[in-house]
């Protein structure tokens, strides 16, 4: 299949609308660019499910085994099964591991690794890219694994092999491609399984779990009898919205390859992005209401009351960086690697009737550690919207495709000009009425006989002139809308879309070296800081438990002031710190001299007012 | 006399006028307190007298003569503060928020240890709120606000 057709007159690329649904897939399939290092590729659902068992977790919290290692296919995976209600169904890629298993597969892995020879490096400042009240929480985060359920390392590693052996065996990279058809709109939804999530062991980010299903939609318009791209949507973490989509004709943050879309894969994460880079993902870890509602109140108090500069930050947000750097396997047309493409729908059984996991069920509350579920489904067994609603996932429920939108858009405008036709003859019926109304009012004024005439005369003049008014009112936004509207028309008559970026709110952009990176002191600062203080906070209470408290205060002073000079914080740090003591010292002032303070703005307001006043006699 | 052509004038703002009149009236506290001590000890009439010094250690004068240096010190510094204010130079910012820092540290500490400078705080607090005011702010960095 060659690259997609582009007419002289459109920008965008194009096909034929006859094609068949593989052909459309194939017309407009995706590049996708992988960070160096990666270890996981897409892949296909029969090898995939070949290496899993099949597990149920029961609400008493036992787990059953369903289908043993090996034995897992598709017709079996789409079987219905009784459950009782609040179970979860879910496979598992790797099996628990005894320690000289776990300590053969990590020691295999570094072999391949070495081997290779495509090791990934973040880069220097990856440590630092956080500040140091929430690298106290990323380390909070980081022991909560231990509570909650996690994957283990070891999973990963793995996982790594089992995939490795499965590509020696079959080397092939598979999306399962579906086209859904909604509101004039023909949509290519592209969607890739990843036998492992190795995002926080491989690249410090926030979870690893087994199995991974990403999606890229293409959203085609057909004009003329072609079909024509017109925006992309990527998935990426738990972003929606106008978040993960860019219009087509955008050069600057959608990129083409010979008709075919590219993306950026975040590195063991899988998101897509629409730019290489490297991009601040981040959690915000769930504090009370009121908390966080305090938190609120006082960055109000602070930046509208006080007028002071700063207040916008949340202490509460845990950074982790996705590398999405492109400079690792690239799979498409023309590429590292092909794709081999696989048609799925509604009537696809694994797709449509396995609402389970497709990894490891590990009982993360959060739910990061938990394996997803398929395309169709939710990891709680709702339907997924991307699946059910892919216009809308992207927002794009409110967006006709452009031949319609000169339709509405002349629906429109005929609708409005027969009512301001008949808004015309309204008004002027009315104001006539209006008119002859007003002289018998001033006829009948002068004849105290006819007073209850006049009354209700009077009043039935004031509603009429109501009416008029909300009439010609109308009138008025009518001409507006007209106005509006016509400008609209010509402008899409003449292929004019509207501002490249006005519909799209708040795309995810990559963050900037600058904001990244930090030196190799900082780095090490970043990375030794937190131990320090356990130590020096050790020391404190077994040398000199006396003077713990002014110890603890010297050290903080001592910390916050490096970190400020490493990180370039100082000026945003010492303000911080000046902002605290004052707060403090005018609780202070303002305990101790209350009364004074009463005083002065008694005075104050009592002058205020007599300057008023005398300003008003002066007048 | 005509105003020379060309010449742009930039308008202070009020909290700008506040802070450099709080730097006016330290770096004169400071000068003042130390030249009157200089002079009290007759260390500005007569030179550099041995009283100050007695067995290795510093006599009451002596002592008074190393506060006062500090307070010279403290009046320079301050006196650079102001300058570099005036010609809204960033450092100048961050040494004045620096030094409301050092000020309302030491007012606290003095406050807890029972010898409270209420003056010295109000002045602290109000340094502080007029440097991080979002005006003045602006006027430093301009474009990164």
């Amino acid at each position: 299949m060659g690259p997609p057709e582009k007419p002289p007159y459109e920008s965008s690329p194009s096909t034929a609308a006859t094609a068949s649904d593989v052909e459309l897939l194939r017309t407009f399939e995706p590049i996708l660019r992988f960070t160096k290092g990666e270890s996981f590729f897409p892949t296909d659902v029969d090898g995939y499910l070949s290496r899993t068992s099949l597990w149920v977790h029961l609400p008493d919290g036992t787990e059953k085994l369903l289908i043993g290692s090996g034995q897992v296919d598709v017709e079996k995976l789409a079987k219905h099964r009784d459950h009782p209600a609040g179970s979860t169904e879910f496979l598992r890629f790797t099996e628990p591991l005894s320690v000289a298993d776990s300590a053969r597969v990590l020691t295999e892995v570094a072999r391949i690794r070495r081997e290779a020879g495509d090791k990934f490096h973040p880069g220097i400042g990856r440590l630092a890219r956080g500040g140091f009240i929430p690298r106290i929480f990323d380390a909070v985060f980081a022991l909560s694994l231990l509570l909650r359920g996690r994957v283990p390392h070891v999973t990963a590693a793995a996982a790594k092999i089992a995939y490795r052996e499965s590509m020696l065996k079959d080397e092939r990279y598979v999306y399962y491609g579906r086209v859904s058809r909604q509101a004039g709109w023909t949509i290519l939804q592209y969607w890739f399984l990843y036998s492992y999530n190795n995002w926080r062991s491989g690249f410090s980010g926030a979870n690893d779990h087994e199995a991974d299903w990403e999606n890229v939609l293409l959203y085609l318009f057909e004009e003329e009898g072609r079909l024509y791209l017109e925006w992309a949507g990527y998935a990426s973490h738990d972003f929606h919205g106008d978040e993960l989509r860019q219009r087509c004709d955008d050069v600057e943050e959608f990129h083409l390859l010979d008709g075919h879309p590219v993306v950026w894969v975040g590195a063991g994460s899988h998101a897509s992005y629409f730019q290489p880079g490297e991009y601040q993902a981040a959690i915000t870890l769930p504090l009370p209401h009121w908390i966080r509602f305090l938190s609120r109140s006082f960055g109000y108090f602070w930046t509208q009351i006080l007028s002071q500069a700063g207040g916008r930050r949340d202490p509460a947000r845990i950074p982790f960086v996705d590398y999405a750097r492109g400079d690792g396997k690239s799979i498409g047309p023309g590429q590292d690697a092909a794709w081999s493409p696989s048609l799925i729908d509604d009537d696809t059984p694994w797709v449509a009737e396995y609402p389970g996991l497709w990894g490891l069920y590990a009982r993360d509350p959060l739910s990061g550690e938990n394996a997803p579920a398929g395309p169709m489904h939710n990891p709680d067994g709702s339907p997924r919207r991307a699946w059910y609603d892919p216009l809308g996932y992207a927002a794009l429920d409110n967006e006709p495709p452009p031949p319609a939108a000169i339709e509405f858009l002349e629906q429109d405008l005929s609708r409005i000009e027969l009512r301001q036709a008949e808004l015309d003859r309204l008004i002027e019926t009315k104001v006539g009425e209006l008119q002859a109304m007003g002289v018998q009012l001033s006829a009948i004024e002068s004849n105290p006989h006819l007073r209850d005439r006049h009354v209700i005369l009077a009043a039935e003049i004031d509603d009429l002139r109501e009416h008029v008014r909300s009439l010609r009112k109308e009138s008025w936004e009518n001409v507006a809308m007209l106005g509006a509207l016509e400008d609209r028309r010509l402008k899409l008559q003449q292929d004019q879309k509207c501002g490249l970026r006005s519909r799209v709110l708040g795309t995810i952009q990559p963050v900037t070296c600058r904001e990244i990176r930090f030196n190799r002191v900082a780095e090490a600062w970043a990375a030794l800081s937190l131990s320090l203080i356990l130590l020096i906070v050790v020391g404190l209470l077994v040398f000199a438990r006396n003077y713990i408290w002014i110890g603890l205060l010297i050290m903080v002073g001592t910390l916050l002031f490096v970190e400020s000079i490493l990180r370039g914080h100082y000026s945003r740090t010492i303000t911080a710190i000046a902002a605290v003591l004052a707060i403090i010292s005018a609780v202070l002032l303002l305990v101790h001299f209350w009364l004074w303070v009463i005083v002065a703005l008694l005075v104050g307001l009592a002058l205020f007012l007599l300057l008023q006043k005398l300003r008003e006699l002066r007048r | 006399m005509r105003r020379r052509q060309g010449r742009v004038t930039r308008r202070f703002p009020v909290a700008m006028i506040i802070v450099t009149l709080i730097l006016v009236l330290q770096v004169g506290s400071y000068f003042f307190t130390a030249v009157s001590s200089f002079f009290s000890l007759g260390l500005v009439g007569s030179g550099i007298a041995a009283r100050f010094t007695a067995g290795g250690t510093l006599t009451a004068a002596g002592r008074e003569v190393v506060v006062s240096s500090f307070m010279m010190a403290f009046g320079v510094v301050a006196l650079g503060v102001l300058v570099g204010f005036l010609f809204r130079r960033r450092w100048a910012w961050t040494a004045g928020m620096t030094w409301a820092a050092v000020s309302l540290a030491l007012g606290l500490l003095n406050h807890f240890r029972g010898e409270p400078q209420y003056l010295s705080m109000l002045t602290g607090v109000a340094l502080m709120l007029a440097l991080n005011s979002a005006v003045v702010k602006r006027a430093f960095y301009e474009g990164e606000l």
